[in-house]
């Protein structure tokens, strides 16, 4: 007969699972908040984490601490997250018009003028004025709306690679993109990026 | 005169348009273009295109913005709490799965 290990401790490495949620909650939580900005989607997130480390508590090799430990776990979810994100993104721009465009907004399409900026898309110059009000909580503000308004495709690869600080190649692998489509994502979301903050802080009124 | 023709075809492949200079300017706040690329950057910067020069600094400037308030937020906002019934209700999940 096979003795109950359940109630025994198996090993020397002891997890303090029923008081995650007091030690780690916040923590995992407030790691999370920032980088999926949803509440909802951010204590869905923490809860997984408990229940996957739950269910591999066994691979705890007690390397590192609890925490990092949890934190790895956390951190795997969120790439997916921002994955499945980018996923939803892509069948929301192959039901709309925009697919076809893209670039016309910013340069001219054809003819002898082809690859040069649109009149209504070239940059204009901003007052120096403009640039020390850099450090205002409005500024950040209108950034994050300018942010906002990007498709999720774009701004994943923008947290990770920011935010996360991950090498192109793994951003790549992560959401299924070769190196030319992160290129023009990349592009296409600098010109959006630029182009916002010239309406709606720069060039203002 | 041949010389001429020849040289203006083979300088014909120094020249971007803008939105390929745009690209460029782009991949190089993050990686190191080839020397052609970046010689083909620079004319185009320089001698002949204000309005991608103008890009240039322009994004230069908003990714240091962007740079700077991502590192100031992750160090600075950490206060963050979960809801508390969100709290009791994982609590009360991982003790029914330990009780099984």
């Amino acid at each position: 007969m096979s003795t109950d290990n359940r109630s025994e401790k198996k090993s020397s490495i002891q997890l303090n699972v029923s008081e995650w949620v007091k030690l780690y909650g916040d923590y995992l939580y407030n790691y999370c908040i920032y980088r999926v900005n949803h509440a909802e989607e951010a204590e869905d997130l923490v809860q997984d984490t408990f229940l996957s480390a739950i269910k591999a508590k066994d691979s705890f090799r007690g390397d590192c601490s609890e925490k990092t430990w949890l934190l790895t776990i956390l951190k795997r979810k969120i790439i997916d997250f921002y994955r499945k994100k980018s996923i939803q993104s892509i069948q929301q721009s192959i039901n709309s018009e925009q697919i076809a465009t893209g670039y016309e907004e910013y340069f001219i399409r054809d003819g002898k003028h082809e690859g040069h900026w649109s009149s209504l898309g070239k940059p204009n110059n901003w007052s120096v004025s403009s640039s020390t009000l850099l450090e205002t909580k409005e500024f950040y503000k209108v950034l994050q709306h300018c942010f906002s308004l990007m498709p999720e495709k774009w701004s994943s690869v923008f947290k990770m690679k920011i935010i996360e600080e991950m090498e192109t190649e793994l951003i790549c692998k992560e959401l299924n993109l070769n190196a030319s489509n992160y290129w023009v994502i990349m592009h296409r979301a600098k010109l959006q990026l630029r182009k916002c903050m010239a309406l709606n802080w720069y060039e203002a009124k | 005169m041949n010389n001429t023709k020849e040289l203006i075809q083979k300088m014909g492949v120094l020249f971007l348009n803008c939105k390929q200079a745009t690209l460029l300017v782009v991949m190089e706040q993050e990686v190191k273009l080839s020397f052609l690329n970046r010689v083909k950057l620079y004319v185009h910067l320089n001698l002949f295109c204000k309005y991608c020069k103008t890009f240039k600094i322009q994004t230069t400037m908003l990714q240091k913005s962007i740079n700077k308030q991502v590192q100031e937020d992750l160090t600075l906002r950490t206060n963050f709490k979960m809801n508390e019934d969100k709290k009791l209700h994982i609590a009360q999940m991982i003790e029914d799965i330990l009780k099984v």
